[in-house]
């Protein structure tokens, strides 16, 4: 019954398409396409604001770089304006014909090391229409403003995002919105990515020297992202110099890297690679512990688009390997290997006379986790991940401005976990499934001060053999009512069921290992409910606030009382989250001021028992401030509060029984030992959390090589944050203490 | 400008002003909890429970707490088939580890059986039971495809294999080898365990002991063999003084409870994951710790007399199976 329904509101939703009021085929009319790139590089801008100022209207580039203007009156002079931060805005001229489509590309400069134009032409007349609530865009220039570290990274840069929680600063695994780390979908060009962690989860995977942007989707994310219950991650990665070979290195307290890139025949290249060469700086990260680790990563991408012969084409080819070791030298102790490998071509077109694009491309995702535990007491822990997907989207931009998406997804996904639990129980789980999903969806954009975005995502077949056939309904809208004040909202559904397998007592995880959903569980399920208003009042000036509530079903959860090998992996539980979010942001030439605020509550029930998650935060407030000295000095500070985390208070102790001669011969009295008793769940909280870092940098240039020297000093005030506490010596480990780093970066 | 940059000082200096180190709490007081421990062994007719109770110390430190937590004056007894034994008698002792006393409740006069139910029961002063179950494993059979000889024909290493009726129990095994040593012309009787290899680090070797697990077989190197023979007489030049009796596989089949109860206290995790909550199993009705049983079994292998006449020793009560 529930599949008719589900074929009814396709239809419904296949008519609300074609039927629309508006004609395909408009006479009389043109229409203006582009790309907006790097006048030195080639690179294209992502989300770039381009303006029709006759006609004050404006838009966007897309994650491809593109951006369309659709049912322009022609035969008139107009000016396209375009503008991106740290570049000069430009204008151009042109003039639109009848029924065809002007295409026009413009190229804009980056501004000298004096001068930080952050100017964004067009800005209230994008932003009026525009359906995102929820979407965080971040471009690389704002990631350098940010405090570098011992590494920039780019999943510690999304804790200064309101609504994205860390449980501390050695681990980067985040948490959006009251979600668990593995409901995040972590997606590079498109390509999911498992284990996106080197070093323990210190630090992610992904080289910030390849990253074009990133778009992050705190929640209420469109049809074409699914798989996931609570945010989606896309990174999208440089193309490469189309204009020049160009070489770059670069040298932390951790790692050395070189970046390649350069132009080849109709096209582009990147290739970088990173590798540890020192582990001494774990020290401050892990409590004063040796851990050899060594980790590298290597990444490329290879763009070929002969406009001459097949116009409008380009064919991606781009790949990903890391791999983190932990090898000692002792055979009493274990070691550790992880390994991500990525492969995918895409091919990305762009009708030559039509406002029609479209894009599918075919990627190999595979993780390996394992722990090798030689002669230790360490138990033998295994986990395979192969991910092959095949993803397609057509894209119609109508007359009207509105615009239309038909895709589709499928994935054949195999996991393998051998792993052997605390009560001794073994789980060797094989699985494998294939998702297939198709989505649709149209946006309203017809309207100045209105943008709806209305969407499905038909799960077809599903990983999990209780997946079956589902609909998952997604709705995004933003009103104007003036120019300067916007109300957003958006609800949607989603479903999940690739999980992890993730000890909720640990506070820093080595092996997680992903798994498909078990029979015995459903699909875990969520709905979002946003609401929003973001205002403009005055140039530079930003104000956002944003409103949720998530209820998560079919939660899986660690079943820690799973004794035999026939028990079940996981329970089920629930989820709620909700709470508000505000962001306040000012910059000009000069100065680039940013706060922000969250208040949120989430909680779990288990088993009948309600509690807060490890990442349950109630309060977080960030700060940050960045002043352009000029002459190439950049000066910046940021401050973050997050109130306690939930922690487990001590009611006592009793004397345990402790089998230390396996055999039995020893005496019960020399054999027991104090252990612990716990009072309820996470009910306590542990201190306050603070944190201020500064970070300065000077980039010059000396004959052709350019050179950046950045300087960083991590907890200014060496403020004792707590990590934890020992329940058996009552020790108190913090984390960061004062930290001061240095990263030079030398450019050819 | 100016304005926004005091504004922002002033905001820096504030935050600076914040405190360094926050106090924390982690105490809070809890209910009574009562302690129950009973490992049921069928090589003995000796068994022992153990009860006492929850105690609170906020240092850190619950070694600093010297009272003896033991609960006296409960009726502890076990049912099983149509029978009860009662553990009427007590002891007190002084624990090692700490100054603190323990009491234990026992019965010498009680052999178990394998495969048999067992129900404890203990009630308290105040009227309170704690109850708990355990079911003896099943003896295991020995295959014949082990390893009957030291040192093995064409073989560096020793294996007996053998199977048992419960596949999800743990299986402790161990091999040691019986001597006599000659001390001032009186023959004392020793026992020294093999293990299953010797790892060499910083010029010492260190052996490796299995653990108990569900694996139905354990290999020893015959290194381990060769070492564990030789540390016996090591700095001793009278080798003649040692009589090698017999070496023998000793397996322990742990009951469900102690299997679930030892893998939960063995949880080592990695060295790296930080774990705040360690889990407790316990089976104990109304209370916490556990009750257990297990069944103990033994297979003799035989040696060569040329393999002990290596080390210099004497043969002791073994055929020699080369003559």
């Amino acid at each position: 019954m529930d599949f008719v329904k589900h074929i009814y509101f396709l239809t419904f939703f296949l008519l609300l398409i074609i039927t629309s009021p508006q004609k395909l085929n408009a006479q009389n009319v043109g229409t203006i396409r582009g790309q907006i790139t790097d006048i030195n590089s080639g690179e294209s801008l992502l989300y770039a604001n381009v303006l029709i100022k006759e006609l004050q209207l404006g838009t966007s580039t897309d994650a491809n770089g593109y951006f369309i203007f659709t049912s322009i009156p022609p035969n008139k002079n107009y000016t396209i304006s375009a503008s991106y931060v740290g570049y000069e805005s430009k204008e151009i001229q042109l003039v639109v014909q009848a029924n065809r489509v002007t295409k026009v590309d413009i190229t804009l400069k980056p501004i000298s090391f004096e001068l930080q134009t952050v100017e964004k032409v067009g800005q209230k007349k994008i932003e009026t229409n525009n359906t995102d609530v929820g979407l965080q865009v971040i471009t690389m220039k704002e990631l350098e403003a940010l405090p570098q570290g011992v590494e920039t990274d780019l999943f510690r840069s999304l804790q200064y995002v309101p609504g994205v929680k860390t449980t501390g600063d050695i681990s980067s695994r985040y948490y959006v919105r009251g979600g668990s780390a593995d409901q995040n979908l972590v997606l590079l060009n498109g390509s999911p990515v498992y284990n996106p962690f080197h070093a323990l989860g210190i630090f992610s995977i992904f080289d910030p020297e390849i990253v074009n942007s990133m778009e992050l989707y705190k929640g209420g994310f469109p049809a074409e992202f699914g798989g996931k219950v609570s945010s989606v991650l896309n990174i999208i990665t440089k193309d490469g110099n189309k204009n020049k070979f160009n070489a770059n290195g670069s040298i932390s307290f951790l790692t050395g890297k070189v970046l390649l890139e350069g132009p080849i025949p109709s096209g582009s290249y990147i290739i970088s690679a990173r590798k540890t060469y020192s582990n001494s700086i774990f020290k401050k990260f892990l409590n004063n512990q040796d851990v050899p680790l060594d980790f590298y990563d290597f990444s490329f991408k290879v763009n070929y688009s002969d406009q001459e012969t097949s116009e409008g084409t380009k064919i991606i080819l781009h790949g990903f390997s890391s791999q983190d070791k932990i090898n000692r030298d002792s055979e009493l102790s274990e070691d550790y290997n992880w390994k991500n490998n990525l492969f995918g071509i895409k091919w990305l077109q762009v009708a030559t006379n039509s406002p029609v694009f479209w894009d599918m491309g075919i990627t190999l995702s595979t993780y390996q986790g394992e722990i090798i535990p030689k002669l230790s007491n360490v138990k033998p822990q295994l986990n395979d991940v192969r991910d092959v997907s095949f993803k397609a989207n057509f894209n119609y931009v109508f007359d009207s401005r509105d615009e239309a998406l038909l895709g589709f997804d499928i994935k054949d996904i195999q996991t393998k976990l051998k792993l052997e639990n605390n009560r001794g129980a073994v789980s060797d789980i094989a699985s494998k499934g294939s998702q297939i999903a198709a989505y649709a969806k149209y946006k309203f954009l017809r309207f100045d001060n209105l943008g709806i975005d209305i969407g499905a995502r038909l799960n077809i077949a599903q990983l999990s053999n209780n997946g079956g056939n589902s609909i998952d309904p997604r709705i995004n809208i933003t009103y104007s009512f003036i120019p300067q004040v916007s109300i957003k909202l958006a609800w949607g559904k989603y479903q999940q069921d690739l999980i992890t397998l993730t000890k909720e007592d640990q506070i820093l995880t080595l092996f997680e290992p992903w798994l498909i959903t078990p029979d015995y569980l459903q699909p875990t399920s969520s709905t979002h409910y946003i609401g929003g208003i973001t205002l403009r009042l005055i140039e530079n000036f930003s104000f956002n606030l944003e409103g949720y509530y998530k209820l998560t079903e079919n939660l899986p959860t660690v079943n820690e009382n799973k004794i035999y090998d026939s028990d079940r992996d996981f329970i089920s539980g629930e989820g709620e989250a909700y709470g508000w979010e505000t962001s306040l942001g000012y910059n000009d030439e000069v100065i680039n001021i940013i706060g922000s605020y969250s208040n949120s509550w989430s909680y779990k029930t288990v088993d009948g028992w309600i509690y807060y998650p490890k990442y349950d935060i109630r309060h977080s407030f960030n700060s940050g401030f960045a002043l352009n000295i000029g002459a190439g000095w950049l000066f910046s500070v940021m401050w973050i509060y997050n109130s306690g985390l939930p922690f487990t208070q001590l009611t006592g102790y009793y004397d345990k029984y402790y089998v230390n001669d396996i055999y039995f011969n020893e005496d019960y009295f020399d054999s027991t030992l104090p252990f612990t008793l716990l009072g309820d769940k996470n009910l306590a909280r542990l201190p306050d959390y603070y944190r201020l870092d500064l970070t300065l940098s000077k980039k010059l240039s000396i004959s052709k090589i350019n050179m950046t020297f950045i300087v960083s000093i991590l907890n200014v005030y060496d403020r004792k944050n707590i990590l934890y506490f020992n329940r058996e010596t009552g020790e108190r480990v913090n984390m960061l203490p004062f930290l001061p780093t240095a990263t030079l970066k030398v450019e050819l | 400008m100016k304005n926004l940059l005091k504004y922002f000082f002033a905001f820096v200096i504030l935050v600076l002003h914040l405190s360094c180190e926050d106090d924390l709490n982690p105490f809070v007081k809890g209910e009574d909890v009562f302690i129950l421990n009973c490992v049921l062994k069928n090589d003995r007719a000796f068994q022992t429970a153990f009860l006492s109770k929850n105690y609170f110390v906020e240092n850190f430190n619950p070694n600093s707490d010297t009272n003896n937590h033991s609960i006296d004056n409960a009726y502890i007894r076990i049912f099983f088939d149509d029978s009860v034994k009662i553990f009427s008698d007590t002891l007190t002792q002084k624990n090692s580890n700490s100054e603190q006393s323990l009491t234990s409740y026992f019965n010498n006069n009680f052999l178990t059986k394998p495969d048999t139910e067992y129900e404890l029961e203990a009630v308290l002063n105040d009227g309170r039971k704690l109850r708990a179950f355990t079911k003896t494993p099943k003896s295991v059979s020995f295959l014949y495809t082990s390893d009957n000889l030291i040192p093995p024909a064409n073989k560096n290493s020793v294996s007996v294999y053998w199977t048992s009726p419960d596949e999800q129990l743990y299986n402790a095994a161990r091999f040691k080898f019986i001597y006599f040593k000659n001390e001032n012309g009186v023959q004392v009787r020793y026992e020294k365990e093999v293990p299953r290899t010797y790892v060499l680090e910083n010029s010492i070797y260190i052996p490796y002991f299995p653990e108990p697990s569900y694996a139905k077989q354990i290999t020893v190197e015959m290194n381990a063999f060769d070492r564990a023979l030789h540390e016996i007489s090591e700095g001793d030049s009278i080798k003649s003084n040692y009589t090698i009796l017999a070496f023998i596989l000793e397996i322990l089949v742990y009951d469900k409870n102690l299997t679930a109860y030892y893998a939960s206290k063995t949880e080592l995790g990695e060295s790296f994951s930080i774990t705040v909550n360690e889990s407790d199993y316990t089976n104990i009705i109304g209370g916490k710790g556990i009750f257990g049983s297990f069944v103990k079994q033994r297979y003799a292998i035989k040696f060569t007399l040329d393999y002990i006449h290596s080390f210099g020793y004497i043969p002791g009560l073994t055929e020699n199976l080369n003559e």
